[in-house]
């Protein structure tokens, strides 16, 4: 089982690598190749990183979450599997090269560094944890898709503002679409990280008395108001387009503030992620 | 005898519009010139594809020479002028370039505007007329497949017909840039002339939720929102119009502009800010150019509609070598096909020379044997003929008339049988059969196809002539 975890650790980056490739390919040459095969590689490197987790899971007797690389890992496999369901949803290959390149940073980075022990602080073992910080990765991931459609939406505006009728405008999806995708990845984030903040309160009440003066804690609150408030604005307001793109764009700068701040500037419980 | 396939015309790339006018056929007259053409006999088959772009006469004759004069003096007496005489204007192809010709034109190389899927409607109109007017037989029944099987092609397996090329279809690929589906929309149409027009029956095709037009003269708006299904309103009534409109499109004359800056920004705001498309086809410009600076408006104007179109022309412009490969690749699939029929009547003539000998020798020493077994000696030939020809007839079937040595070996067996029947041409001389080039014989492909089944014109005469 260690034989096939460490070939599989190994394997993955490339794997990604590769599917990444055919989407790039696909993106600025159209190659009916690239196409044919684009998906196929997806699934595939989707299944078997799928696999990979699992023994990990087995083997290490604990959810892949206990380090950052194992974050990394899991975050990698989550941008992936949001891409393939949006791939799938909306019959659109041109947006999986900028999904796909980040989960191959993420796997590449986890793959040098990732630790093949069964260490795990017994802190962490708790079933509130796990499901703690397993929705944090996801609503984390979420965010992140939401901001990268965000993007690719600003880019098609400015060029269909513009008249610039070349690749952008060529390949990427209707701008409505690019809007709906980063709005919807925008609502799965807020339900995950309401569950994330409520498990950690529950989690964090009996061990840190005073947690909800945590920073993290303070900033994961303002970052869910912050998307809160944008998703509420496109439904009672009706606002679209832009402005609810830039309040989603916002709110992941928070998140990077966020992350940085807890782990090399603010005091935080959270420095054992 | 041989024959020849030909065509003469002329199109948009060789004649003016004025002459290109004159020689359009209406259906009634096509149709008169058709059964005109199945009368006199001179032409085995005729087929006429007449679009605003192009006229040709398609014939298949026993003489081309003989068939080119006849055409041209038939447009003559139908159209009253030597309008189709030969000159700059006009083209005439033989065969194998007629067969290519037609092929080009099917998969719209040929076309005003390269890659319109519009001509091969219209070729497989001309063919339906063809068969109306008893001119098409069975040479037409297959190079028309063939033709059309050719733009089907062209159209499936590259993107010679891809991306908008008009100024209004590409108004609407540019809204579903913005709206992937427009029929949630309301799309309103600001002028009933010809480009209100065109743009609002591509709209139409898109079912938006509301369709409406509004034009300075409200009957004219009406008549345009009867044909479309829309609702008609006058050119006073757009400013309040812009606040249910998710795309608006104006081809109006005005010295002023019919949109303005200040009235979008009021619907704006009656709107929650959603998103607004404007298409300005008008010129003088019809929407103020300061609409554009808006937030989630989107303006265009004929300049930049006009670069959306230039991009697909020359995507499609890139597609044209691949086309042609398909229509070289069909050509000779083409060829192929009919070179295959004509194996079918040599082996007929075989069967039936062996089968002659049989029944004459039979006949002949029949009376040496009893009469209770003359039944098992007519079995017993049929079979020992069927035998020794089983190997043959398999063997000449298996003779590729695309190459030379093929056409050879088709000799040989006749030369070695003694047959010189009227029925299959010399392979090496027939332009149907020949690789280097030319097409038809109409005796032999009629011969053809009537001794393979094939369903078409069974009223070929000796001559091959209808």
């Amino acid at each position: 089982m260690h034989a096939t975890l460490s070939l599989l650790n190994t394997l993955l980056p490339m794997l990604y690598s590769m599917t990444a490739l055919v989407y790039t390919v696909d993106f600025f040459r159209e190659d009916p190749l690239a196409m044919r095969v684009a998906r196929p590689f997806l699934v595939g490197t989707v299944g078997l990183h799928v696999l990979y987790l699992a023994l990990r899971t087995v083997l290490y007797e604990h959810i892949p979450l206990a380090s950052i690389h194992e974050v990394m890992t899991t975050v990698a496999l989550s941008v992936a599997v949001v891409y393939l369901y949006v791939e799938l949803k909306t019959k659109s290959y041109k947006t999986g090269l900028f999904l796909l390149v980040f989960s191959f940073v993420f796997q590449t980075l986890s793959s040098a560094f990732i630790s093949n022990t069964g260490d795990f602080p017994a802190i962490l073992r708790s079933p509130l944890f796990a499901v703690h910080t397993l929705s944090a990765v996801l609503g984390y991931t979420a965010f992140a898709v939401s901001a990268i459609y965000g993007l690719l939406f600003l880019l098609l505006y400015h060029d269909l503002k513009t008249s610039r009728f070349g690749l952008v405008y060529r390949r990427l999806p209707p701008l409505d679409v690019l809007s709906m995708m980063s709005l919807r990845a925008a609502i799965a984030g807020v339900v995950f990280l309401a569950i994330t903040i409520g498990c950690g309160a529950v989690w964090a009440s009996q061990r840190f008395p005073g947690f909800w003066q945590d920073p993290k804690f303070v900033m994961t609150g303002v970052i869910w108001l912050v998307y809160c408030a944008g998703i509420g604005m496109h439904y009672g307001l009706g606002w679209t387009g832009r402005r609810t793109v830039w309040l989603s764009l916002f709110g992941f700068v928070l998140i990077i503030f966020s992350v940085m701040a807890a782990r090399f500037w603010l005091p935080s419980f959270h420095g054992f992620a | 005898m041989n024959g020849e396939l030909l065509v003469v015309g002329c199109s948009h790339r060789t004649a003016p519009l004025a002459l290109r006018e004159s020689l359009a056929f209406g259906p009634d007259q096509l149709l008169q010139t058709l059964r005109l053409a199945s009368r006199e006999r001179v032409l085995a088959e005729t087929l006429i594809l007449s679009t605003c772009h192009r006229t040709e006469f398609y014939s298949l004759s026993t003489d081309g020479a003989r068939a080119e004069v006849y055409v041209r003096e038939m447009i003559a007496r139908v159209k009253g002028s030597d309008l189709l005489g030969p000159g700059p204007c006009t083209y005439a192809y033989r065969d194998r370039d007629t067969v290519r010709h037609l092929m080009r034109v099917a998969a719209g190389l040929d076309s005003a505007v390269v890659g319109e899927a519009q001509i091969l409607g219209q070729v497989k109109d001309a063919y339906n007329m063809a068969r109306e007017g008893g001119s098409a037989g069975a040479f037409l029944d297959r190079l028309l497949a063939a033709a059309i099987h050719a733009g089907k092609r062209a159209h499936s397996e590259t993107e010679i017909g891809s991306g908008s090329v008009s100024f209004t279809s590409a108004t609407v690929s540019l809204t579903k840039k913005i709206f992937r589906d427009l029929s949630g929309k309301r799309v309103l149409i600001v002028g009933a002339g010809a480009f209100g027009r065109l743009a609002a029956e591509h709209f139409a095709e898109e079912r938006p939720a509301a369709l409406l037009i509004a034009n300075r003269t409200r009957e004219r708006a009406e008549a345009l929102a009867a044909h479309v299904g829309g609702e008609a309103f006058g050119l006073d009534e757009v400013p309040a119009l812009l606040r249910r409109a998710d795309v608006v499109v104006s081809a109006v004359h005005t010295d002023r502009p019919v949109v303005r800056a200040d009235s979008v920004r009021e619907a704006l705001r009656d709107r929650s800010g959603r998103t607004m498309v404007f298409a300005d086809l008008g010129v003088p410009r019809n929407i103020d150019p300061a609409v554009s600076r808006l937030d989630n408006v989107f303006l265009y104007t004929l300049e930049s509609l006009q670069t959306i179109v230039d991009q697909n022309l020359a995507r499609r412009r890139r597609e044209v070598p691949r086309v042609e490969a398909i229509v070289e690749e069909e050509l000779e699939r083409f060829f192929q096909s009919v070179r295959a029929l004509q194996v079918t009547p040599v082996v007929r003539e075989l069967r039936d020379r062996f089968e002659s000998i049989r029944a004459l020798e039979t006949e002949k020493h029949l009376k040496r044997f009893a009469a209770s077994d003359r039944a098992a000696v007519e079995a017993l030939t049929r079979s020992i003929v069927n035998k020794l020809l089983h190997l043959p007839t398999t063997k000449i079937r298996e003779i590729d008339l695309a190459s030379e040595k093929g056409v050879l070996r088709l000799d040989a067996v006749r030369e070695v049988f003694g047959m010189n029947g009227d029925a299959m041409p010399s392979g090496g001389t027939d332009p149907l059969t020949s690789a280097a080039g030319s097409a038809g014989n109409a005796d032999a492909f009629v011969a053809a196809e009537a001794s393979a089944g094939v369903d078409g014109s069974a009223g070929a005469d000796g001559d091959g002539n209808r």
